[in-house]
């Protein structure tokens, strides 16, 4: 069974080397901007990096998994393109093209050799196309937002959505998974509170690097879902719901604004709005991994000939069409 | 005259050594691919897979001809515990909808007084890697209307050797052990 006090210490671990890295490095950090914006980039790889070697789940290579291919593939180029957005060196049309490229091959990359590829041409296709179009939609609105407004509250909310889609994962059986949305979303934490204890004046030239951040943060908590749904037993249903949590805390920012009260008063009614908006899939899909776990847990100590009397769990096989399985619904006939 | 002789005598072997290579198809309903893992170092977890298919090719005049081939659909898994079988179809066990399939061809096979010493290629989780293995059995006999051979076989081989997740080998050990038990028929 999962080693959770492991999983606990390495996330830790990932937490205080990001914060460590971001606070050192903002406290040092150039006056220029260009280099200052990749203070929290490098303060998340680290982070993340530490905890996966503590927990000796480092990729493999040559990448035969889909976790493989997301850690040595998907985000290392997600990663290069944020960086030149960090440095304030990459904009325009060539900056479309990119995060269109790696929004296009996302899910071909994730999906690689697997029985997923061997399936209809035609519906195939048509599932990368929409995923691809939504990555590079909800990729390039929430990170121009974050950037215009240096907006915290949306990286914190994917750091809870990787959180929880690794609470979700594990909770279906699929430990390494966990560990790895777990660890991401500690490095992410950690290079947060770093930024948030670093006083304005400094927060202010990270700004390239906090929208940086919440990119490659979309592009992970993506990656993650689609890995989970597609090869652990990840809900569709939870599935959307994690996914939808950033959009809908970056959705009302402006909203507020428009109503008749104090700017204070605008901020925190915001504040409150968008909080309350991103926890409450969150909170579901975590309350439907608490009972999946347990029915997991309950079917592995049933002796022989039980476990499938009860009912408390079947031979479900994952597939992207149980998208009825809403979360929050009874673990049963799971 | 000696030559028309000499062709005679090879047309009419030549019947004989085609069907010195006899093909049977992998008997689902009388065959077994298990296996067992040991469970805390304590006692032994045993399981099997239920979809599996293959041929023999058995020449008995030139056991180097012959050759055998197995592919076991690991989705098939079954332990007795359903919450286990989904379990061991995830990417910390099996991954198995990135590697669906168990393979095995053989390369090479050599008779040995029982059977037959078998070495080929075994894929498991995306990995190959050459095994030698005895095969004992071969027999034929006509039963229910068909040609029938079975054999019998272990192998025995390490998880990490074909890119399980290490963190995953503990509870469970490393060495399993997959034991064939497997019948061809022909008509």
């Amino acid at each position: 069974m999962p080693d959770v006090t492991a999983l606990g210490r390495a996330a830790a671990c990932a937490f205080a080397a990001a914060a460590l890295l971001g606070v050192a490095g903002l406290r040092s950090a150039p006056r220029e901007r260009s280099l200052a914006g990749l203070v929290p980039v490098a303060g998340w790889v680290w982070g993340t990096v530490a905890g996966l070697v503590m927990l000796r789940a480092l990729p493999h290579a040559p990448p035969a998994s889909a976790l493989d291919r997301l850690l040595l593939i998907l985000l290392p180029v997600t990663l290069a393109i944020e960086i030149e957005v960090a440095g304030g060196w990459l904009d325009g049309w060539l900056l479309v093209a990119e995060r269109g490229m790696v929004a296009l091959l996302a899910v071909p990359v994730l999906l690689l050799g697997s029985v997923w590829m061997a399936g209809p041409a035609a519906l195939s296709l048509g599932a990368i196309l929409a995923a691809a179009l939504f990555l590079w939609a909800a990729w390039e609105g929430v990170e121009a937002q974050v950037a215009a407004t240096a907006d915290r509250l949306v990286p914190a909310v994917i750091a809870a959505a990787l959180l929880t889609a690794g609470a979700a994962i594990g909770a279906g059986g699929w430990w390494k998974g966990a560990t790895v949305a777990v660890t991401l979303a500690a490095g992410l934490a950690g290079t947060l509170v770093a930024d948030l204890v670093s006083g304005e004046g400094r927060r202010r030239r990270t700004a390239a690097g906090l929208a940086a951040v919440t990119g490659i943060g979309i592009v992970a908590l993506f990656g993650c879902v689609v890995a989970g749904t597609f090869f652990g037993r990840l809900r569709a249903g939870a599935a959307v719901l994690v996914v939808a949590a950033p959009l809908l805390a970056a959705l009302p920012a402006g909203i507020a604004w428009f109503l008749p009260e104090s700017a204070g008063e605008r901020l925190l009614r915001s504040i409150t709005y968008r909080l309350a908006l991103a926890a409450v899939p969150l909170v579901a899909v975590l309350a439907a991994a608490r009972a999946d776990l347990e029915a997991l847990r309950g079917g592995l100590d049933r002796p022989a000939g039980q476990a499938a009397a009860s009912g408390a769990v079947n031979a479900r096989q994952c597939h992207p069409s149980d998208a009825v399985a809403v979360v929050g619904a009874s673990p049963s006939p799971r | 005259m000696r030559r028309a002789l000499a062709l005679a005598l090879v047309l009419a072997a030549a019947p004989l050594s085609l069907r010195a290579a006899d093909e049977y198809a992998y008997d689902g309903v009388h065959s077994s691919v298990g296996f067992k893992a040991r469970f805390l170092d304590i006692s032994w977890i045993q399981g099997r897979f239920n979809d599996v298919s293959g041929t023999f090719v058995l020449d008995r005049q030139d056991p180097s001809k012959s050759s055998f081939t197995l592919s076991i659909k690991v989705d098939s898994v079954d332990t007795a515990n359903a919450a286990r079988d989904e379990h061991l179809r995830q990417p910390d066990y099996f991954d198995t909808k990135q590697f669906p399939t168990i393979d095995f061809r053989s390369t090479k096979v050599k008779g040995v007084p029982g059977g037959y010493e078998v070495s080929g290629d075994f894929t498991m989780h995306g990995v190959t890697k050459p095994v030698t293995f005895t095969m004992l059995g071969g027999k034929e006999i006509e039963a229910m209307g068909k040609k029938r051979v079975g054999f019998a076989a272990e192998l025995k081989l390490k998880r990490s050797d074909y890119g399980f997740d290490p963190g995953q080998i503990g509870a469970i050990g490393d060495e399993a052990m997959i034991i064939i038990d497997c019948a061809g028929a022909r008509d």
